[in-house]
C-alpha cells in the first residue's frame, strides 16, 4: 500500500526543514510545529518517529532511502550527506507504487475519454514518462488489464473541458452558442464561468450568463453537451459572491436540477423503505451522505432517511430501484412517483 | 473586386446575436443567425437550424459553394459595398448540390460558414447564397458588425 497522502505532505516538511541549512538540527518539537502550521493539524510525536523510520526505507519497501540520523548533543535531526550527499526526497519524485497507482487511476479516468483521449493529456503523460525515465513494457498492459471501469459513451462537448477550467482557473468570460433541448432553440450567450460540476455522467458549466432574460439569476448552469464552439473573451469577470456557498449548494441534492416550486428550495427529509433484497447495496454504498439508518426490520428491510432538497434526478433515482424502494414520506413525493408510475404502467397497457 | 489584406492588432472581435434585415427574419423562425466571428485568419457565422414541421416533407441543409459577403464602411442605406469576401469552408453544413437531411423534427443543427478575413474596421455585411434569392436561400441583409452592445474582443 502506498502512504496515504497527508502522509506524503508529513514527509515533504520533514525534508524541507532537514535541508533548510538555516535549520540546523531540527528537534521533534520543531517539526512538529511546521507540520501543524503547514497542515493545519496537530499530529503526534509517535507519528513523526513513524514518518522518519518510513522515510529511512528503502524504495522496494515504500520509503526514500534517507539518511536520516539523530544528534545527541543538538538533540535534533539531520540528513547525513556524507552517506548521500545533497540528498532530499524531492529527487525522487513519484516512486514505483506511485507510478502504478496513477497508471490505475488513468486507468479509472478512461472513462472520460473525451478529456482522456485529448492530446493534451496524451502529452502531459507522455512528458511524465519521459521525466521519470520509464518505459512503457508490457508489464504496463497487465495492469491495465486489472481494472475494468464503467464504460460511458462518449458525451458530445467534453472537447470543451480544458478550455472551460482555464477560463474558471484564469477568470475569463466565454462566449458560445447554447442549445436548449427544452426550447429547441438556439442562443449567443457570454458567461463567466465559475466552477465545472459533474452530475450523473454529465458535465456542467456554472455561472453568471450576461444574457438579459438570466438577469436575476447569480449563476445558471448549462450543460457542456449542448455548447457549441466556446471562445475566450476579453472583458471584466464578474467574480462569484460566494464560491463556498455555491459548493455548499450542491451538498444537499442529488443531482443540479431543481424542481419548479418554490416550496422545495430547501432540504427536505425523505424516508424510503429499501427492500430485504436492496438493503445491503444501499447500506453499502448510500444514496447520499446525509443517508441515516432508521430502523431495520427482522424481514430485512431497512428504513432510511436522508436531508435533500428534492430534484428531478432524485425522482429518477427512487424510480430507478423499481419496486425495491417505497417513499414513506414526505406525502407530495409519494404522489409524485405514483403518478409516473401509473404513467409508465400505461405505456404498457 | 479585389481583396483587400487585413491585419488586425486585436486577436478580433465577435458579435453575439447579430441585428440584420433578411426577408427571412420573420418567415424562418427555424434558422437563426447566432454569431460572427471576425479575426485575422477568417470571417466566421454561426448558425443553428432546428427541424420543425417541414420535416414531414424532407427538411435539409445545404450551401451554395458561391456564398459571398459583402462589406460596408457604413450602415446607411444607401452605402456602397466596398468588399466582396468569398466561402472558404463550412462546417455541419455540406455544399451544395449535396444535403443535410434532417433525422427528425427535433433535431437542432449548429452549424458554420468560414469566409477571407474582412477588415476590421467594417460596419456592415450582407451573406449571400444566392444573388434575388428565394426565401429559402441564405441571405441576410445589413449584418450590423459596429454595434457596442453585442461585441465582444476575443482574448
Amino acid at each position: 500500500m502506498p502512504p496515504p497522502s497527508e502522509a506524503i505532505q508529513r514527509y515533504e516538511i520533514i525534508d524541507r526543514c532537514l535541508t533548510n541549512p538555516y535549520k540546523g538540527f531540527p528537534t521533534i518539537e520543531q517539526l512538529q510545529f511546521n507540520i501543524t502550521r503547514e497542515l493545519g493539524k496537530k499530529v503526534s510525536f509517535e507519528t513523526i518517529q513513524k514518518d522518519i523510520a518510513q522515510m529511512k526505507k528503502p524504495r522496494k519497501e515504500g520509503g526514500y532511502g534517507a539518511p536520516i540520523k539523530f544528534k545527541r548533543s543538538n538533540n535534533g535531526y539531520f540528513y547525513d550527506f556524507n552517506e548521500q550527499p545533497d540528498f532530499t526526497i524531492r529527487q525522487y519524485g513519484l516512486n514505483e507504487k506511485n507510478i502504478e497507482v496513477m497508471e490505475l487511476a488513468a486507468g479509472v479516468l478512461q472513462r472520460f475519454s473525451g478529456i482522456m483521449s485529448s492530446d493534451s493529456y496524451n502529452l502531459a503523460l507522455h512528458n511524465l514518462y519521459a521525466s521519470l525515465n520509464i518505459e512503457k513494457t508490457s508489464k504496463d498492459n497487465k495492469l491495465k488489464n486489472a481494472i475494468l471501469p464503467q464504460e460511458t459513451g462518449h458525451l458530445r462537448g467534453m472537447e470543451h473541458f480544458e478550455i472551460f477550467v482555464d477560463a474558471v482557473k484564469k477568470e475569463i468570460p466565454v462566449s458560445f452558442i447554447h442549445y436548449s433541448y427544452k426550447k429547441k432553440r438556439f442562443k449567443t450567450l457570454i458567461v463567466h464561468p465559475y466552477l465545472l460540476k459533474e452530475s450523473i455522467d454529465r458535465w456542467y458549466v456554472v455561472g453568471y450568463s450576461e444574457d438579459p432574460e438570466h438577469a436575476n439569476e447569480e449563476f445558471r448552469f448549462f450543460g457542456l453537451d449542448r455548447i457549441y464552439d466556446p471562445v475566450l473573451i476579453d472583458r471584466k469577470f464578474k467574480p462569484c459572491k460566494d464560491t463556498n456557498e455555491l459548493r455548499s449548494l450542491f451538498k444537499n441534492k442529488i443531482g443540479i436540477s431543481t424542481i419548479n416550486d418554490k416550496q422545495h428550495k430547501s432540504p427536505e427529509e425523505i424516508m424510503l423503505l429499501v427492500s430485504r433484497e436492496m438493503a445491503n447495496y444501499v447500506k453499502s454504498l448510500p444514496i447520499h451522505p446525509s443517508q441515516v439508518h432508521q430502523d431495520h426490520y427482522s424481514t430485512g428491510e431497512i428504513k432510511i432517511t436522508l436531508q435533500l432538497i428534492p430534484t428531478i434526478e432524485l425522482i429518477t433515482l427512487i424510480l430507478s430501484y423499481g419496486e425495491h424502494m417505497q417513499v414513506i414520506k414526505p406525502e407530495w413525493l409519494k404522489k409524485e412517483i405514483k403518478y409516473k408510475l401509473q404513467k409508465t404502467l400505461g405505456k404498457y397497457l | 473586386m479585389a481583396k483587400k489584406k487585413v491585419t488586425y492588432k486585436t486577436n478580433g472581435f465577435i458579435i453575439s446575436n447579430p441585428d440584420f434585415d433578411s426577408i427571412r427574419k420573420h418567415k424562418h423562425l427555424n434558422l437563426q443567425l447566432l454569431r460572427v466571428t471576425v479575426t485575422n485568419a477568417e470571417t466566421k457565422i454561426d448558425f443553428g437550424y432546428q427541424a420543425g414541421v417541414e420535416y414531414d416533407f424532407g427538411e435539409w441543409i445545404k450551401i451554395n459553394p458561391k456564398t459571398f459577403i459583402r462589406t460596408y464602411n457604413s450602415d446607411k442605406s444607401k452605402s456602397e459595398c466596398i468588399g466582396t469576401f468569398f466561402l472558404n469552408n463550412s462546417t455541419n453544413i455540406p455544399y451544395g448540390p449535396e444535403k443535410y437531411h434532417f433525422s427528425s423534427r427535433t433535431e437542432g443543427r449548429f452549424f458554420s460558414l468560414h469566409f477571407d478575413p474582412i477588415p476590421i474596421d467594417t460596419v456592415m455585411i450582407d451573406l449571400i447564397e444566392e444573388i434575388d434569392g428565394k426565401i429559402t436561400d441564405f441571405n441576410f441583409y445589413k449584418i450590423h458588425l459596429a454595434k457596442k452592445e453585442n461585441r465582444s474582443e476575443i482574448y
